[in-house]
């Protein structure tokens, strides 16, 4: 994957340009092609194959991904990834989470964070899609549906906003339901959803902050 | 000596150093598209789908520099041995393309290469005018593996798929192996074909009932027993109830086998309860994994910022699929993962009120991975509205097919190519037609084009 990726922005990048050239595809396709590249690298290794030689087998990688583009064959993903599972590490457990900080969100940075959550997805899936609806909810003024659970009274009425996302995430399993009640094992794993999701978001805007202040500078 | 199965006038060959192999082309690929043909020995040939004769380019693999055998056979059965030789002899310039020999023994060529000359550059050459690249059965094999290959094709489109491209491979000499081609698509259509019988599902296709019935007779030779027995038996069923019509219109395949006691009772699905919020054209089919190309999805706003998107059906297998929503500037604003609900895999997508109805949908196993660029998704839409007007065109429906090719044509021109927008024009006009050698319909065509309308 990384001889691929290395092979790329050398001799690699020529072969591709080539490769879009003789199918009279435009040139700026070249970062989707060397996108489609590396993903394809990245699933061979994962599925173990042996590359004896990485130039060719990454010029035969470029090749069919430029063939497959004028054959109207976009990427389709090969199964799908195994979804990473809530950091078990956290030190929310049992303790009250508090609600998220949007101040920290300012709205013109809203794509900027969801450019960043975007990236996220890869590592973290779960508590990337539940500081988009904590983004959706807080900034942009999304209502959750009538049957997404909320917190009961006191305190932790505050903390809507981030059980929504935890729910919308997928993380049913942080929630009651007829099938299931509410039990110790289940607030624990709401707990460190919620705060993971609330350090994740903080996260971002740490980021956010560095890179506006680069920018300035 | 067989004559060679590629006569276009103007070949260029290469050598490429970096994937060792040989390159030839000739024209850019049209507005539809192409499709692959895997040939005996690494070779590649790359068909044009909006004009299948013309000839767009071939690959073939040579490792260490030095092609195998079986290479330089197909090499030499599609270019003819002087091209093959001009070919192979470019491996010591790699980078440097070179018009390979014309094809000197045929009168068409040597006017056209006198007339190719600069100082002629003004006379159009006939032979030009009528594109004569590659054998119209190669394209037809081509065109027949294809529409087999793709992953909604149903158990009959490709059980007619292999037929055609069996009929077609038959008839080819030796030398790009086609006559094992023939024969494993042979029985692989007539396995599939008989399985759709069994199971009733030729009922009310709309299937040229001759034309079905000419493949099925073509395909008996290359069969193993038992299997030519029962497709013998298959063809006589199809003729007689052909000639029980007085009128040649295509009919239901399924009436020529009304005592068929193969046909299986199959109950379809009861119909279920669907919330009754509205659907929403907000899903990006082009990019759906391969294996729910063909799984129905639908979308509904469920409330003024909640989407939910429902595979139909496909409970079992939901888990790890996700699904997210771009607004319209390709920013993600929402992602969700699939988890069953009943029968189906539901998935529930919390989107800012405001870019409700203007956001995209798309469903993948890999939510970090990034979405391939818009230009990339114009040309895909460009290229299925390309491939279903040749569909049409090949069928003959003239006013369908201009329609999808001036679609084909706006899309390529969002994607900001205006050549493949302009040829996709001329052809929804039909000011190119006559230079297009027609290629008959797949027996798959009507089929495939009945399920998606």
């Amino acid at each position: 994957m990384e001889a691929a990726a290395t092979f790329l922005v050398g001799d690699g990048a020529k072969v591709a340009r080539s490769a879009l050239r003789r199918f009279g595809l435009p040139k700026d396709l070249f970062d989707d092609l060397t996108q489609e590249v590396l993903v394809r690298a990245f699933r061979a290794e994962q599925r173990g194959e042996e590359v004896d030689n990485v130039e060719a087998f990454t010029v035969t990688l470029i090749q069919r991904a430029a063939r497959d583009i004028i054959r109207g064959h976009l990427r389709r993903p090969e199964g799908h990834q195994a979804d990473a599972p809530i950091d078990a590490a956290g030190d929310g457990k049992g303790q009250h989470t508090p609600g998220i900080d949007t101040d920290v969100v300012a709205r013109a940075h809203v794509a900027e964070l969801r450019r960043l959550l975007a990236q996220e997805l890869a590592a973290s899936p779960r508590q990337a899609a539940g500081a988009l609806v904590v983004l959706a909810i807080a900034v942009e003024g999304a209502s959750p549906a009538d049957d997404v659970p909320v917190p009961k009274g006191g305190v932790a009425a505050d903390e809507a906003v981030a059980w929504a996302g935890v729910f919308y995430a997928g993380l049913r399993d942080c929630f009651a339901s007829p099938h299931q009640p509410e039990d110790a094992a289940m607030r624990k794993r709401r707990s460190r959803a919620l705060h993971h999701q609330r350090r994740l978001l903080q996260e971002l805007a740490t980021t956010l902050a560095t890179i506006t202040d680069d920018d300035d500078a | 000596m067989p004559e060679p199965l590629i006569r276009s006038a103007h070949v260029v060959g290469e050598w490429d150093a970096f994937a060792h192999g040989f390159a030839a082309r000739d024209w850019t690929p049209g507005p539809a598209g192409t499709v692959g043909l895997a040939l005996r020995g690494d070779v590649e040939l790359e068909v044009d789908i909006a004009s299948p004769t013309t000839f767009v380019g071939l690959w073939a693999a040579a490792p260490g520099g030095t092609p195998r055998r079986s290479t330089t056979q197909a090499l030499h059965r599609l270019l003819g041995p002087d091209r093959l030789a001009h070919l192979l002899s470019l491996r010591g310039q790699p980078g440097k393309p070179a018009v390979l020999h014309p094809l000197d023994d045929d009168p068409y060529e040597r006017e056209w290469n006198v007339r190719r000359h600069p100082a002629n550059a003004s006379v159009r050459s006939p032979a030009r005018d009528r594109d004569r690249g590659v054998a119209p059965g190669l394209a037809r094999v081509a065109l027949a593996a294809a529409a087999g290959a793709e992953p909604t094709a149903s158990g009959l489109v490709r059980a007619l798929a292999h037929i055609d491209a069996a009929r077609a491979a038959a008839i080819f000499s030796p030398g790009i192996g086609f006559g094992a081609r023939a024969r494993s698509d042979a029985v692989a259509g007539a396995e599939l074909l008989l399985d759709v019988v069994r199971r009733g599902e030729l009922d009310g296709q709309p299937i040229d009932q001759a034309d079905l019935f000419d493949a099925l007779h073509r395909l008996i030779p290359l069969l193993p027993q038992p299997l030519d027995r029962e497709i013998r038996t298959l063809a006589e069923r199809t003729e007689r109830g052909r000639l029980l019509r007085d009128d040649a219109e295509p009919m239901p395949a399924a009436m020529a086998l009304p005592d068929d006691h193969l046909l299986l009772d199959v109950v379809p699905d009861a119909p279920r309860q669907r919330p009754a919020s509205p659907v929403l054209d907000v899903l990006d089919r082009a990019t759906l994994p391969t294996e729910l190309a063909a799984a129905q999805i639908v979308v509904r706003a469920t409330t003024r910022s909640e989407l939910e998107v429902r595979i139909v059906d496909r409970a079992r297998d939901s888990e790890g699929w996700w699904t997210r929503a771009f607004d319209v500037d390709d920013v993600i604003v929402a992602a969700a993962p699939f988890s069953p609900m009943g029968r189906d895999a539901v998935a529930r997508l919390l989107v800012p009120p405001d870019d409700l109805r203007d956001v995209e949908v798309d469903v993948t196993g890999q939510p970090g991975e990034p979405r391939p660029s818009r230009r990339l998704r114009l040309m895909n839409q460009a290229i299925a509205a390309g491939r279903a007007a040749a569909r049409a065109d090949r069928l003959g429906r003239r006013a369908a097919a201009s329609d999808r090719w001036l679609q084909c044509a706006a899309a390529w021109d969002r994607a900001g190519d205006p050549a493949r927008s302009g040829l996709a024009t001329e052809l929804a006009d039909g000011s190119r037609r006559r230079q297009i050698t027609a290629i008959p319909a797949l027996l798959a065509d009507a089929v495939i084009e009945a399920s998606s309308s």
